[in-house]
């Protein structure tokens, strides 16, 4: 899954699975993030991606007509909403997050392990109990209007499965990796992806705003009961400069 | 002093397989490999054979190897076809005619096409012509990997995988094929290709029924585009929802056992993508291709398992391994003695290594005791 951003934190967000919205969420998510909250004038844009101002008016009518982006007159924002995936597991994986993680362009800034959660059921009940504490407050978080001048895009992976391998874990990084693994294979079986998950948001905010997430998260894990049963939960925190996205 | 920039060599052959039109990164990357071994480095002296399955590109192959050779090589002949399947029945014909088109194809390449169709006994005369050969012509043989063959002229051979173990080419020459039928003038116009998804969906059907042929793969892209023209729309990009139906109907591949393959294997999906991610960021740092590095892994697994005599551990791997690769430098130098080793790299002092330097690798190398 995947959120986007947009100014208005308090309209609850939208749950989209329309295949051609998630094609040009991913064929133009540099210029997704280089808009931000907005709204950004068209011509800030192009600077900021050195396009010319006609070819981008063009891609930005297609997204505006997918409702991707909002638009004021000659500036555009984003249209918070929550994708959900829409394409291969393995490449979502490969493009999203592995890659990301692993070619060192963007070390995590932080990332949380939480094993023993218990079996699959507790596992759902976690997932549910995260859905009515943890999440809502840090989308709200993930919403907040960010300035033209906020230097890095953020993006927020949250994972859990119910029974990820038992495999010696040498750092919260290492779980994260277990966990996603497990995750994945779990997502794409209907008898166990109601005790796992995978959620995705890439959105541009403070670094104030970046702490705040992880406190959020790593308060989460410490509340959660130790239980027998192997679940487990990660999440991680990229950053990477502004002009990088762009 | 071996002079040869790999990495000039490398750029060199890429822009040969661009002329030719080949696509896939990963089959780009491995023919680059296979070329440069095979005919580059052996300034086509040696014969090629070239093996694949029906519609698996064994044609372009050798259409690369003969741009290759012409651009790295400074070859300018011309390139040849020699039908075997209708080639004369006796052999003494049959070596007359072979000899002549090897003749016509001086400085240029001789493509024997339909190798596996020959007799046993026109094979036999087939290699003896090829490899007595006199003229410079570089001789390519062409066979499908199911055909028995008793003797083949290449010392070489080029095999081309299927491609249903072509995973990583699948979404590019889907992508190839979409533009190419959009040259040939079909009007699309706003169309942007296949979404992920629908491309994710021809992969699983390719690996599902073990397809091998590349160019039964542009009829796969071809039939969805003219059904989805013939519905009258252009949509913006073709998804899963105008591809399933085909593949349902022609491959049987149904949502149940779509995300059943796609969850066993994701786990081998997974694992392969995380290592392939490292290495790709290890030969960045290190400046070398990723192929380079992971055969160099390869290499080091297998040296380990040939340390059975001591334990297995750090410092014992690395010895091992220094002392294979000082050997392998050895033999790279072509040297026969310290001196000549050490002239292998240059004729200035500081390019050289110190006498006993050279002196001490050479007790590694030949474990002589010092």
């Amino acid at each position: 899954m995947s959120v986007v951003t947009q100014q208005d934190s308090s309209r609850k967000l939208e749950v989209v699975r329309d295949e051609l919205a998630w094609e040009l969420l991913r064929d133009e998510w540099d210029l997704l993030l280089a808009i931000g909250n907005g709204p950004t004038g068209v011509d800030a844009v192009a600077e900021r991606l050195n396009t010319p101002r006609g070819a981008l008016l063009e891609r930005l009518s297609v997204l505006h007509e997918h409702n991707l982006v909002y638009r004021e007159g000659d500036a555009f924002g984003l249209i918070s909403a929550i994708h959900v995936r829409q394409e291969g597991m393995s490449s979502f994986l490969k493009d999203l997050i592995i890659q990301r993680l692993q070619l060192g362009n963007e070390v995590p800034y932080a990332v949380g392990y939480r094993d023993r959660l218990g079996d699959s059921a507790s596992v759902e009940r976690f997932l549910s109990q995260a859905n009515e504490d943890l999440f809502p407050p840090v989308f709200d978080v993930l919403q907040a209007p960010a300035g033209d001048d906020t230097p890095q895009a953020v993006t927020f992976i949250f994972v859990a499965a119910g029974a990820p391998p038992d495999n010696e874990v040498d750092s919260d990084l290492d779980g994260f990796m277990n966990v996603l693994k497990a995750a994945a294979s779990e997502r794409l079986v209907e008898a166990t992806r109601g005790c796992s998950d995978i959620k995705l948001a890439d959105t541009r905010n403070s670094m104030a705003d970046v702490e705040t997430v992880a406190t959020l998260c790593d308060s989460f894990f410490s509340k959660t009961t130790i239980e027998a049963g192997r679940g487990a939960a990660a999440y991680a925190l990229l950053l990477r400069p502004i002009s990088c996205a762009s | 002093m071996f002079q040869l920039s790999h990495r000039a060599l490398d750029d060199e052959l890429i822009r040969s397989l661009d002329r030719t039109g080949l696509v896939g990164q990963r089959f780009r990357e491995s023919l680059l490999r296979d070329l440069k071994a095979k005919l580059v480095l052996r300034e086509a002296r040696d014969p090629v054979d070239v093996v694949g399955g029906a519609g698996t590109g064994k044609h372009l192959v050798v259409a690369a190897a003969h741009a290759v050779a012409e651009d790295a090589l400074g070859r300018s002949g011309p390139k040849m076809e020699f039908d075997c399947a209708s080639a004369k029945t006796h052999d003494r014909d049959f070596e007359l005619a072979l000899k002549g088109a090897i003749g016509e194809a001086t400085g240029g390449t001789l493509v024997l096409d339909g190798y596996g169709h020959l007799s046993p006994s026109q094979q036999r005369v087939a290699c003896r012509v090829v490899h007595a050969r006199r003229s410079d012509t570089l001789v390519m043989s062409v066979r499908d990997e199911a055909d028995r063959v008793s003797a083949a002229p290449g010392r070489t051979t080029i095999v081309i995988k299927p491609l249903h173990e072509r995973e990583d080419d699948i979404w590019e020459l889907t992508d190839h094929f979409f533009a190419s039928t959009l040259d040939d003038g079909v009007d699309m116009k706003g169309c942007r290709g296949f979404s992920r998804q629908a491309k994710a969906d021809i992969g699983e059907a390719v690996r599902e029924t073990g397809l091998a042929s590349v160019r039964k793969l542009q009829d796969i892209v071809r039939d969805v585009l003219f059904e989805v023209l013939a519905a009258g729309e252009v949509p913006l990009k073709i998804t899963s929802g105008h591809v399933r139906p085909y593949l349902e109907r022609e491959f049987a591949q149904t949502e149940v056992r779509r995300s059943a393959r796609q969850a066993a294997l994701i786990s081998s999906q997974f694992d392969d993508l995380v290592q392939r991610s490292l290495i790709e960021r290890l030969a960045q740092t290190h400046s070398v291709p990723a192929d380079l590095l992971r055969r160099q892994a390869a290499l080091i697994e297998e040296t380990i398992g040939y340390i059975d005599d001591k334990p297995r551990s750090y410092r014992n791997i690395m010895d091992r391994t220094e002392d294979i690769q000082r050997a392998a430098l050895w033999v790279v130098s072509g040297a026969k003695t310290q001196a000549e080793f050490r002239r292998f790299f240059g004729e200035e002092r500081f390019m050289r290594p110190t006498k006993s330097v050279a002196w001490a690798l050479y007790n590694r190398v030949f474990k002589r005791e010092m």
